[in-house]
């Protein structure tokens, strides 16, 4: 790390400068969460260099696998068998995990609620979208799926559950309603379809008080889902961050997972493919000799034996489409696009109806983006489709072969580590820059002017990002990412079909599905942000 | 020798195909392995070039680097679209606008208030890597309710030595 080089003189002009700038900074109109990113695009040179690893590593995987390879199972090491495996995850620490991300819960939601309603004074908005909607994911994604445990929401309701029904036991209480199967996951779907809304195009969610009333609304619907069809019910095919986490931590090294036969039988999840991993509805039952905490290698609980399910499929590529919006919108064809629809007159004020049809631009922005993933996706999985069907072997002439959506269930986790690895590159500084940011609201979380761990006056520094050090960790996941989605779509063919030669052949279209999106991420990265100008 | 650590429900059975696949996944990780040794490398290389060149440098770190900039009815006079520095050097802004406004370089949060006609002149060292907006508030009361809008005028990218 290169070594700081403030003079002094200058530190005090700009810690005035610092006090005057932030008492008369007005909330800029940036739908996107807290904080601005000061990345620099990455250099052309570097991004050639990315993308001729990614093609170069993307042949030799398919030259190394062309034999075709079986892979049944993951190697595992079980972290409960040593001590300090079982004292992290003793029942009492995790009692002090919940309880302490409800404390920062209902922090939030009071910050929000009488805290200044200044986005850079109060702890609301930085806390849900950069620690927890940026961090959790990041987290969830590089260490495990810690979001089933601490998710406040889902605290509250089963200590309010538990103290409510303890004269019966968990058993006797049937929920009211019982889940139709054809809804199966398609409300967390629909709520992430909102989410993403709110997180790229509503203009006031850097605003406290709006923010935290739309989390308390979503608690709501949270609680009334929980009391109507039964909390681990909910929490599978309803809950929106329980699905998104749980995505995401496929690629995690750790799982957690139930060995006990019987314990599984009684689960009642539709989704369980034989191997009980990461169900916490059965975790919760089991006993402790029948629960295991593993280590496993990345990305290999993206691997699956069976399709996944129509609604899970489209979370995926939703997701992946929302992860790639969210970078689209800074960059300088985006800004064009924008400004050449809103202000037709380039000097001319901004017009009553700005607000509205900015909105409609990035809302139609993010739908076209979700729409076209899906179009592009559906056309390489139906390549694949027409290029592994067998040829007729019976004599009434009927060829063998997936459908399309077929291919496309079993295929599509394949592609995460890809939006993991971009999501990665284009939210590190942002995280590094945004942790310092809460040092002084920790402080002074509402706006209040206290100061109550001395450090409401801490200074920023943006000198800790180094620009290279973000380049070369930018461009080296994202190609890794692009490595493990192609190692991971080998397998997945090898599983698929019975022939070597059918795997490798169904590969071609998924490679080039792959590179078009590990360029299209890298380019993203290559580009000079651009918020949209005069918004 | 991680092997011997893996607790495993599925015993997979050892024939020669599953063997042969090992074999195959061991090497795809150690390409992998071998991939991100390159990469890495070439950062340590690269900074340790940075580092050995660096005394050659130190003399253009004092050199003051100055921008005549003009403000137009609420925009930049001029085309550009960013300022490019390089890390270490001193800056000097200069800025002239028609109408009374305000001028805020994010990140390293300097702000200027200009009054018509009479230059203002923002001083800095780029001590940070990066590409920071430079805004416009209009009116030259920034907070004031109402003025939510503030216009990105260029950008300061100020680059790794």
């Amino acid at each position: 790390m290169r070594c700081a080089t403030n003079p002094p003189a200058y530190r005090t002009l700009l810690k005035g400068a610092l006090v005057a700038g932030v008492a008369g900074y007005v909330a800029t109109a940036q739908a996107h969460g807290f904080g601005q990113r000061y990345d620099l695009p990455v250099p052309l040179w570097l991004y050639l260099w990315g993308a001729a690893a990614a093609v170069a590593m993307s042949f030799l995987v398919m030259a190394l696998f062309a034999r075709g390879v079986r892979v049944q199972t993951y190697p595992r090491v079980n972290l409960l068998q040593w001590g300090i495996g079982r004292a992290i995850a003793h029942p009492v620490m995790l009692v002090i995990y919940r309880a302490l991300a409800l404390g920062v819960f209902i922090l939030v939601i009071t910050a929000g609620l009488i805290g200044v309603q200044n986005p850079f004074k109060n702890i609301a908005p930085i806390m849900i979208w950069a620690i927890w909607w940026v961090g959790v994911a990041y987290l969830s994604s590089l260490l495990g799926n810690f979001w089933m445990l601490i998710n406040p929401a889902n605290t509250i309701f089963a200590w309010i559950d538990r103290i409510c029904t303890r004269a019966q036991s968990d058993a006797l209480r049937t929920p009211p309603l019982r889940w139709p199967a054809w809804l199966s996951s398609w409300p967390a779907v629909a709520l992430f379809l909102l989410f993403a809304w709110s997180e790229l195009v509503w203009e006031q969610s850097d605003s406290p008080k709006h923010l935290v009333a739309v989390v308390l609304v979503y608690c709501a619907i949270t609680w009334i889902g929980m009391y109507a069809f039964g909390r681990d019910t909910w929490l599978r095919h309803g809950e929106v961050f329980t699905a998104v986490f749980s995505l995401l931590s496929r690629f995690a090294p750790t799982e957690v997972r139930v060995v006990d036969p019987k314990v599984c039988a009684t689960c009642g999840n539709a989704d369980c493919q034989g191997e009980c991993v990461d169900c916490y509805a059965c975790l919760r039952r089991a006993e402790a000799s029948g629960r295991e905490w593993n280590l496993r290698p990345y990305a290999a609980g993206l691997l699956t034996h069976r399709p996944v399910h129509l609604p899970v499929m489209t979370l995926v590529i939703t997701l992946l489409a929302t992860v790639t919006f969210d970078g689209l919108i800074e960059t300088p064809l985006w800004a064009g696009l924008v400004e050449g629809l809103q202000f037709p007159a380039a000097d001319a004020p901004a017009p009553p109806g700005a607000g509205a049809s900015r909105t409609m631009v990035y809302t139609l922005g993010l739908s076209g983006t979700v729409a076209l993933f899906f179009c592009a996706y559906l056309l390489f999985c139906w390549l694949i489709a027409c290029i592994t069907r067998a040829p007729a072997t019976s004599v009434a002439g009927a060829t063998q072969g997936y459908s399309a959506t077929t291919i496309a269930r079993y295929f599509v986790l394949t592609l995460v580590p890809i939006a993991i690895a971009y999501h990665l590159a284009h939210y590190l500084s942002f995280l590094v820059m945004t942790w310092q940011y809460l040092i002084p609201m920790v402080s002074d979380p509402f706006g209040f002017g206290w100061n109550l761990f001395g450090t409401a006056h801490h200074f920023v520094r943006i000198g800790i990002v180094d620009a290279r050090a973000v380049w070369y960790t930018s461009v080296a996941a994202i190609v890794a990412g692009h490595i493990a989605a192609v190692v991971l779509s080998h397998i997945m063919a090898s599983r698929v079909f019975d022939d070597p030669r059918m795997a490798t052949r169904s590969q071609y279209p998924m490679l080039i599905l792959m590179l078009g999106y590990t360029m299209l991420s890298l380019w993203i990265i290559a580009q000079p942000i651009t918020t949209s100008g005069g918004a | 020798m991680a092997h011997s650590l893996c607790t495993s429900t599925h015993q997979p059975r050892q024939t020669g195909a599953t063997s042969d696949a090992r074999s195959l996944q061991h090497r795809a990780w150690r390409c992998l392995g071998f991939c991100v040794a390159v990469i890495a490398a070439q950062y340590v290389l690269s900074h340790a070039f940075q580092l050995a060149t660096a005394s050659a440098q130190e003399t253009r770190q004092a050199a003051l680097h100055s921008y005549e900039l003009r403000i137009e009815k609420g925009k930049l006079a001029s085309s550009a679209k960013s300022l490019r520095a390089v890390e270490g050097e001193q800056l000097a802004l200069r800025w002239v606008s028609d109408e009374p406004a305000t001028v805020h370089l994010h990140g390293y949060d300097v702000e200027l208030k200009l009054v018509p006609g009479v230059p203002g002149t923002m001083t800095l060292q780029a001590y940070a890597t990066g590409r920071f907006p430079i805004t416009l508030h209009g009116g030259g009361h920034a907070g004031q309710p109402g003025t939510r809008k503030e216009r990105t005028l260029l950008y300061l990218e100020v680059h790794p030595r």
